[in-house]
């Protein structure tokens, strides 16, 4: 039994050692051009743009100054907020170069959300659709054909500076800008999402 | 003996198949949470909109208004006695960028028998001047206090285009007559001059 198994070894091993020399021999016979061509095949990625006013967004960390607030004021130097004056803003969002659809969200935070917040936000309209999914909250979609039309979405934030009767006045310029109000812009690749509407 | 050893080793073969099942099971949903973050990953950004706003600066700068008349500082004379104090829309740094308005009431205690003329932008021995008080009003306070109050009936302004002053003389008078009457001795007079300014709408 012992020998008859290593004639099995022994003959494994002489037919692979042929083989193998039949391989490399006619390898050696029949040497012709070769050539190797290696390639990667591979998806283009798709890519989110968005310009707000402008600025592409790059991070999470993008910081928007509007400066060109309209004021409405009375008894008041021209282009300064008082107690009693009224407002609006506008920002563009400009998706241009973008390979995917957007949904956006805008959160309004003014003195109904956070008191110490100086004005109160009255209105917000836009040229595009824009549900308020929240109660400061307000969402838009921006679609693929939206996009390869080059249309930008304008959103207009009217605001006013109540006057609730007792307002210390401002005594020194030291005010930060968040101590008038805070809006942030969630962007987000759009998935189908359906938005649906606050109720309150 | 034998019993109790294959029993110990089911048992533990028991024990090790659910330990290998529940670490099985661990990598199967940390894969599949993986997979689920990578077939569901998006874009995401964030921006904060802030408003270069101008503020409308409110000032309304006055010098102290509120004093006490002792008997060390006050004797009844013929000679009144004048302060001086002012208002004014701006301060050193800055202009008031709004219009304001503002009231003048004068509340005295009743402790010393004094005669009171407040002027605006004149001096009692300029000619015409003229005390925009009138006669006193009694009032008595929550804790019983009596006053007088001196209502001056106009509201001033002032507007944000010019840097204005307004300047007061209080004139109080404590007649000569009373130098010989001991009942005011020890008394203390409190002269309370409240300026209410708003913001004009």
């Amino acid at each position: 039994m012992k020998v008859v198994f290593n004639k099995k070894i022994v003959i494994f091993l002489i037919v692979a050692f042929s083989i193998a020399f039949l391989y490399f021999g006619a390898k050696g016979t029949y040497t012709a051009y070769e050539s190797i061509v290696n390639g990667k095949v591979g998806n283009k990625i798709s890519q989110i743009h968005l310009k707000v006013n402008g600025e592409e967004l790059e991070s999470n960390d993008n910081v928007i100054v509007i400066d060109d607030v309209t004021w409405t004021s009375t008894h008041t130097r021209t282009g300064k907020l008082s107690p009693g004056s009224t407002g609006n803003f506008q920002f563009e969002l400009d998706p241009t170069g973008s390979e995917v659809a957007i949904l956006y969200e805008i959160e309004l935070i003014d003195k109904t959300v956070d008191s110490t917040k100086m004005v109160t936000f009255q209105n917000v309209t836009c040229d595009r659709t824009l549900v308020r999914t929240s109660a400061n909250v307000y969402s838009g979609i921006i679609s693929l054909s939206d996009i390869q039309s080059s249309l930008k979405t304008h959103v207009t934030v009217y605001f006013a500076f109540l006057d609730d009767g007792d307002i210390e006045g401002i005594q020194e310029d030291n005010q930060v800008f968040d101590d008038f109000f805070e809006v942030h812009l969630h962007v987000l690749q759009y998935q189908g999402e359906e938005l649906v509407a606050y109720t309150g | 003996m034998n019993q109790t050893k294959t029993r110990r080793i089911s048992y533990f073969s028991e024990k090790g198949r659910f330990l290998l099942f529940a670490l099985f099971l661990i990598f199967v949903l940390f894969v599949a949470y993986y997979l689920f973050q990578m077939a569901y990953a998006r874009y995401e950004m964030n921006a904060s909109l802030v408003a270069n706003i101008d503020k409308a600066l409110y000032i309304f700068d006055t010098d102290e208004i509120r004093f006490n008349l002792d008997p060390d500082g006050i004797i009844p004379s013929n000679e009144p006695y004048t302060y001086r104090f002012s208002v004014a829309n701006f301060n050193e740094s800055n202009d008031s960028d709004v219009d304001i308005s503002y009231h003048v009431t004068i509340r005295t205690t009743t402790n010393l028998p004094l005669t009171i003329q407040l002027y605006r932008n004149q001096l009692p021995t300029d000619s015409g001047a003229v005390s925009i008080i009138g006669s006193a009003q009694d009032v008595q306070d929550e804790d019983g206090a009596w006053y007088h109050v001196y209502d001056v009936a106009t509201d001033y302004e002032m507007y944000y285009a010019n840097e204005t002053t307004d300047y007061y003389t209080l004139v109080i008078n404590f007649p000569a007559i009373y130098a010989a009457d001991m009942t005011y001795v020890n008394s203390i007079e409190n002269i309370e001059v409240t300026l209410n300014s708003e913001q004009m709408i």
